[in-house]
């Protein structure tokens, strides 16, 4: 225990700055960040014997905390007061009723917003980092946490609807909600000027 | 729209198939109706374009190593305190 209380505090002072921002970034939450960096380290003190030297600490430290991440989102998907698969029906179709026609043609005024063409760049805006951190928080939280999943995961279909214990039909309407009304938040606060 | 032929959808169902799409789950009817719709439909060829985009970003921003954010500026402070009480609980 020697061995890993000495290269733990060392770790403790070399990583844990990165380590808060990364989780940060990942959970929009300081107060989460810091619990989950914080248990990364616990847990790598006490499962030290499993390090090998073969991997870098850093890489090890974050391979942790990402699992850390996973199971924070797991939680606040178990934990939503609505459930992803029944928020609100007045919800869904105040959405629904937002973007389409009652005949489920696209609105006027939606076919006429473009997202320009220097897209792809837009991740490397902080202020368009922003503003897409802010729509995803807008989200229900169920529908945020499945979606952190998704992309955490890139696991297939199967696996998460197991894990989210809903069916297939459910997750495909979670996403496809999800998406609209990330669409919907982008075209609000976003590509309103293009 | 023709609601008796099965493979007219509007596009809030074509919406839902591209979503499907995107994973690889679509039903050879739902291919069709997806095909179809999207061969009268510019709105929905445009949603499929972004909805591909807002996945790319959704997963650099989800999964990517990204940390910098100009929100992300941590207080040093907080750091430093964060810190000790981790040294504090590794006895």
């Amino acid at each position: 225990m020697e061995n890993a209380s000495v290269a733990i505090k060392e770790w403790v002072e070399l990583y844990t700055s990165e380590m808060v921002s990364w989780a940060y970034y990942k959970t929009s939450q300081q107060e989460t960040a810091e619990d989950l960096v914080q248990e990364t380290f616990i847990a790598a003190f006490q499962s030290f014997h499993t390090f090998e030297n073969k991997s870098k600490p850093k890489t090890w430290l974050f391979s942790i905390l990402k699992n850390k991440i996973i199971d924070h989102h797991r939680k606040c998907y178990r934990d939503a007061v609505l459930p992803a698969n029944k928020v609100s029906e007045e919800y869904s179709a105040n959405l629904f009723g937002f973007l389409f026609e009652a005949d489920g043609q696209w609105k006027k005024d939606r076919k006429n917003i473009n997202w320009g063409t220097d897209t792809e760049e837009l991740l490397d805006n902080p202020e368009f980092n922003v503003v897409l951190a802010d729509c995803l928080n807008r989200l229900p939280a169920s529908w945020n946490a499945a979606m952190q999943l998704k992309y955490l995961q890139e696991k297939d279909q199967k696996n998460i609807c197991q894990e989210l214990e809903i069916s297939a039909t459910n997750y495909w309407q979670i996403i496809h909600r999800a998406k609209l009304q990330l669409k919907a938040c982008l075209e609000n606060y976003w590509f309103k000027n293009e | 729209m023709n609601k008796n032929n099965p493979f007219v959808v509007s596009c809030e169902k074509s919406s839902f198939l591209i979503e499907k799409k995107l994973a690889g789950a679509l039903s050879m009817k739902e291919h069709s109706q997806l095909f179809i719709h999207k061969l009268i439909c510019d709105v929905c060829r445009k949603y499929e374009k972004q909805s591909i985009l807002l996945d790319n970003l959704l997963r650099k921003k989800i999964a990517g190593n990204n940390s910098t954010s100009p929100s992300a500026n941590i207080d040093q402070n907080r750091i430093e305190k964060l810190k000790s009480t981790i040294l504090g609980k590794l006895k």
